[in-house]
């Protein structure tokens, strides 16, 4: 009887990126590997963002989050799985983005944003995308990115809305929101379509930066689902 | 007169835009009480596209825009 041999051959990887053509070019793609992106919370919308920027091929990539996962996760969060629940979501982060793709770097701390390392760490970046779930958090977010001069992807969702857009010092989008009760905000939960598209809308908007293509230049972004009605809102 | 703009669920039963009547000394506050709307319900509120508070008293012909809390993430 012969033995039973199994060769395991090195994948041949070297298409992974065809399917990225041509939305993002050869010389694109390049560039996109030198690029650094933290991602702040690694919830709903954190998880889409950290996905697609790992498949995309960002280079380096960074995401923080306190939480660990909970079974109210499970409706929409990417990194939510049954057998997951009670784990820290940066560590499942960690191993969905080495399983995906090996060759991107990436840190993840198991921290709320601001400690003096995050801080540090995003002074560093190209962009920062915002996936954080209240009004306070996302203000102390984008006084630090503007102070280190960094553009930050803003995106908030409740039931079908989305308030998107880009946040800098130009155009600062969460500072002079009001900080209003969030009852009725919360009621409307956290839909799974909703957080899908949300998280894409950031991600186009982010690699609009990353690539130094047009982006708009003052104002956000609403969008409601439920009509598919999209209104820019220009900022004076 | 003030267009009044209103984003979000604010849409709902009022439609996405009103005009109220203007008057001396009218604030940003009292049309989102007209309106039926808490003022503590108001995330972004912006006259003539600059973030603003509901104690602003508004001026004639300006556009008040109105938006409720969109926060989750």
């Amino acid at each position: 009887m012969r033995p039973f041999c199994i060769r395991m051959r090195p994948m041949d990887l070297s298409d992974r990126y065809i399917r990225n053509q041509s939305s993002i070019s050869v010389e694109e793609q390049q560039r996109l590997t030198d690029c650094c992106v933290l991602v702040v919370g690694a919830g709903g919308l954190g998880g889409h963002v950290l996905e697609g920027l790992v498949r995309i091929g960002v280079g380096h990539l960074m995401i923080c989050d306190p939480d660990v996962i909970e079974a109210s996760n499970l409706n929409r969060q990417l990194l939510a799985l049954e057998g997951a629940l009670g784990r820290p979501k940066v560590e499942a982060a960690r191993e969905r983005a080495q399983a995906i793709n090996s060759a991107v770097e990436l840190r993840t701390w198991q921290a709320a944003f601001p400690t003096p390392e995050l801080v540090d760490a995003l002074s560093g970046c190209d962009v920062v995308i915002d996936c954080l779930d209240s009004l306070e958090a996302r203000q102390t977010l984008e006084a630090r990115c503007h102070r280190a001069g960094v553009p930050l992807v803003y995106g908030s969702i409740a039931g079908s809305y989305i308030y998107f857009g880009i946040s800098t010092p130009r155009n600062p989008l969460v500072a002079g929101q009001i900080g209003a009760r969030t009852s009725l905000d919360k009621q409307l939960g956290n839909p799974y379509p909703t957080v899908a598209i949300a998280a894409g809308l950031q991600l186009q908007l982010a690699l609009s930066v990353l690539l130094g293509r047009p982006t708009p230049d003052r104002g956000f972004y609403v969008l409601d689902l439920s009509d598919l009605t999209l209104d820019f809102v220009e900022l004076m | 007169m003030v267009l009044v703009k209103l984003f979000a669920f604010f849409r709902e039963g009022r439609g996405k835009e009103v005009e109220v009547d203007w008057h001396e000394g009218l604030t940003a506050g009292e049309v989102i009480d007209d309106l039926g709307i808490e003022r503590e319900d108001v995330q972004i509120l912006l006259i003539n596209g600059r973030h603003r508070k509901p104690e602003t008293v508004l001026e004639d012909g300006q556009k008040l825009f109105l938006f409720p809390p969109v926060a989750g993430g």
